[in-house]
């Protein structure tokens, strides 16, 4: 049995013919949004009761200012979209107590300042969330801090000792960061 | 712009992934670049030589997980919520991404005068091969962070990959054995231009409940990229001397050596019955030449910055926040080498049981070989059966199952359409053409039509063509 030549041109003319592609629309990739919002713990301070009462400075009890480069890394300064501080400080000492954040940027100037207070021997934390860019402080904030400085003032006396065991002051900090990918 | 084409180059992967089965050509007899499929194969040829770069062209597509269709298609719905749905949760890790290309630069085969049973072919293709499994979890990570996941454990696994482009020197033997058994080995040497693997990560990355501060960010690592070649296309490519040339010399024996072979055999079990097998690329390349290797290792567990009084006293100057990123480099170095390391080729492995009938072609029945026996099972004019294939690949061998009918109609005129099940379609079936004008032979067969009703819906495709000049016994 012979079969045309041209029995091949139809075959493959039929594929051309029944083959076909829905309209697709590649421009959508332009409005792909890539912003995954990213959380870690970025410090933690400790002190005993004992050396709290070591030291009567009305001022405060401690104070100094840390280098902090996360926010200023250049990937994240430049990306950052906003960014949510949540502190929380817990007190099992026998005196009330503020402790005072301030980011610094590189010059050494206070960006932004929180206070927060704890009631002496306090059964619950105190958790503050502070944001960021959207409805919150000025982004610009993050993107500049290079430095966190925390005091702490001791608001009660310099002699009591608590009943708890080991009391202490312990300060927590995490920061969860939206990033701009694309 | 680099964004963008990081973008291409991931849906391209994602979506436009290829596998390597070449169902329709296996065991069609007709076609010459059957034997590179079967070294033992069943041939009437006297002799054949390919066109250089039109003999032998083969291109495969496939997604085991989803279709250009499902992201780009024209409905009005937002491509986020597509890519979070269809592919971020949609695909999982074990839809591979992967693909081949195949092109001949020589291709000659011919019988011996002195043995007719014997048929040797040599030549040289030049090959590229990469696999990609889903990397859901990285995926995840970088589209929607860690945050609000806690003890969702990221696992690093997910990045599982392997590729390389090669030219292949062959050389193989075609034996009738006897009336029933021809048997076929081929040799390889490859010639490797470039390959890249990261196919054994480990680890995860996890945020869980600090044990001091809120929150603990763990990341056990255990991840290796080795790459041999890229960095010169890198370097020709940054300093403007020609991609071009560093390919042409590493493929011409200038890069990457290996070695490996080719076996089959057909046999006839009675006058209208053969099976075939083949194993395929059974060989390595070692990695020597232009190596870098990029390693992950270790543990960390970070909760922030940590001041403790009264120990934190004794330097008021520390840098803690320094020493922490010393500590997390110190716990998960990052390193490079340049330590030579083997590439196995992806090891194929055909079978096939078919079952002729009609009346044979006279011509070809008569045929008497030296070994005393007619040439079997060609000149049948038609022809079903089942065909095995199996890949080795780095989460297992992939398997496909295909069912066959070939008709032949004479020399001038074969024509072979399969229907396929593996993990890319259930609804794969595909067609094959052999023409023979004389002493030219022309070849097409195209995959998964009925993926062609809406080809970018379509999670499989693949074509193949070429030409010969091809003489008969």
């Amino acid at each position: 049995m012979k079969i045309p030549h041209y029995l091949f041109g139809v075959l493959f003319l039929c594929f051309s013919f029944v083959s076909c592609i829905d309209e697709q629309d590649f421009n959508q990739t332009d409005d792909i949004i890539i912003e995954p919002t990213v959380e870690a713990s970025i410090f933690y301070f400790e002190t005993t009761e004992d050396l709290i009462n070591t030291n009567p400075d009305p001022a405060g009890f401690y104070t100094n200012d840390f280098n902090f480069d996360a926010f200023s890394e250049d990937y994240i300064s430049d990306n950052v979209l906003e960014c949510t501080i949540t502190y929380q400080l817990e007190n099992t000492t026998s005196k009330p107590v503020s402790v005072i954040i301030e980011l610094i940027d590189d010059g050494g100037n206070v960006l932004d300042t929180t206070v927060l207070n704890i009631a002496a021997e306090s059964a619950t934390t105190t958790d503050l969330d502070v944001l960021y860019g959207g409805t919150g402080k000025p982004l610009d904030i993050i993107r500049n801090t290079s430095a966190l400085r925390l005091s702490a003032q001791n608001l009660g006396d310099n002699s009591s000792v608590s009943s708890n065991a080991d009391p202490k002051l312990i300060f927590r900090s995490s920061a969860k960061l939206k990033i701009g990918v694309r | 712009m680099i964004y963008r084409y990081v973008m291409l180059l991931f849906f391209a992967y994602t979506f436009f992934g290829f596998a390597q089965n070449k169902q329709i050509m296996y065991d069609f007899k007709e076609v010459p670049q059957s034997m590179l499929l079967n070294p033992g194969i069943e041939t009437g040829l006297n002799m054949y030589v390919g066109i250089p770069l039109l003999s032998g062209i083969s291109f495969q597509a496939g997604s085991s997980g989803a279709s250009v269709n499902d992201f780009f298609a024209n409905d009005g719905l937002d491509i986020n919520d597509k890519i979070r749905e269809r592919a971020l949760y949609g695909m999982k890790p074990s839809d591979d991404l992967s693909g081949t290309y195949h092109l001949e630069i020589l291709n000659v085969g011919f019988r011996s005068k002195k043995n007719p049973d014997n048929f040797y072919s040599f030549g040289i293709y030049n090959e590229g091969d990469a696999i990609g499994y889903w990397f859901k979890d990285y995926a995840i990570l970088g589209f929607e962070g860690n945050a609000d996941r806690l003890n969702q454990r990221f696992d690093l696994s997910h990045l599982k990959t392997r590729g390389e482009m090669v030219n292949v020197f062959h050389f193989g033997i075609n034996k009738r054995v006897n009336n029933k058994l021809i048997v076929g080995a081929r040799a390889k040497l490859y010639s490797s231009i470039f390959s890249f693997k990261s196919t054994r990560n480990k680890g995860y990355f996890v945020t869980t409940p600090g044990e001091n501060n809120l929150l603990a960010s763990t990341l056990v690592a255990d991840m290796k990229l080795q790459t041999s070649g890229l960095n010169s296309i890198k370097d020709a490519n940054d300093d403007g001397t020609g991609v071009g040339g560093v390919l042409t010399k590493r493929g011409l024996l200038g890069g990457d050596l290996g070695v490996g072979v080719d076996v089959g055999f057909t046999y006839q079990l009675n006058r209208n019955t053969t099976v075939t097998a083949s194993i395929l690329d059974l060989g390595f390349i070692m990695n020597s030449t232009d190596v870098r290797n990029y390693t992950l290792k270790g543990q960390a567990t970070v909760e922030g910055v940590e001041v403790i009084l009264p120990d934190a006293l004794a330097d008021p100057s520390r840098d803690f926040w320094q020493e922490l990123v010393d500590e997390v480099d110190g716990l998960i170095p990052y390193e490079e080498n340049q330590d030579s390391y083997i590439s196995f080729r992806p090891t194929k492995l055909y079978g096939s049981i078919r079952y002729n009938f009609g009346e044979q072609n006279r011509s070809m029945r008569d045929c008497d070989c030296k070994a005393g026996g007619s040439k079997g099972s060609l000149g049948f004019p038609n022809a079903v059966g089942g065909q095995l294939y199996v890949i080795n690949r780095p989460r297992g061998p992939q398997v496909a199952l295909t069912g066959f009918y070939q008709r032949n109609f004479g020399k001038t005129v074969s024509l072979k359409t399969t229907y396929t099940v593996d993990k890319y379609s259930a609804t794969n079936i595909g067609f094959g053409a052999n023409l023979n004008l004389g002493p030219v032979n022309l070849y097409a067969m195209a995959d998964n039509l009925i993926g062609y009703k809406n080809l970018a819906a379509s999670q499989y495709a693949s074509f193949q063509l070429g030409i010969n000049v091809i003489s008969w016994r």
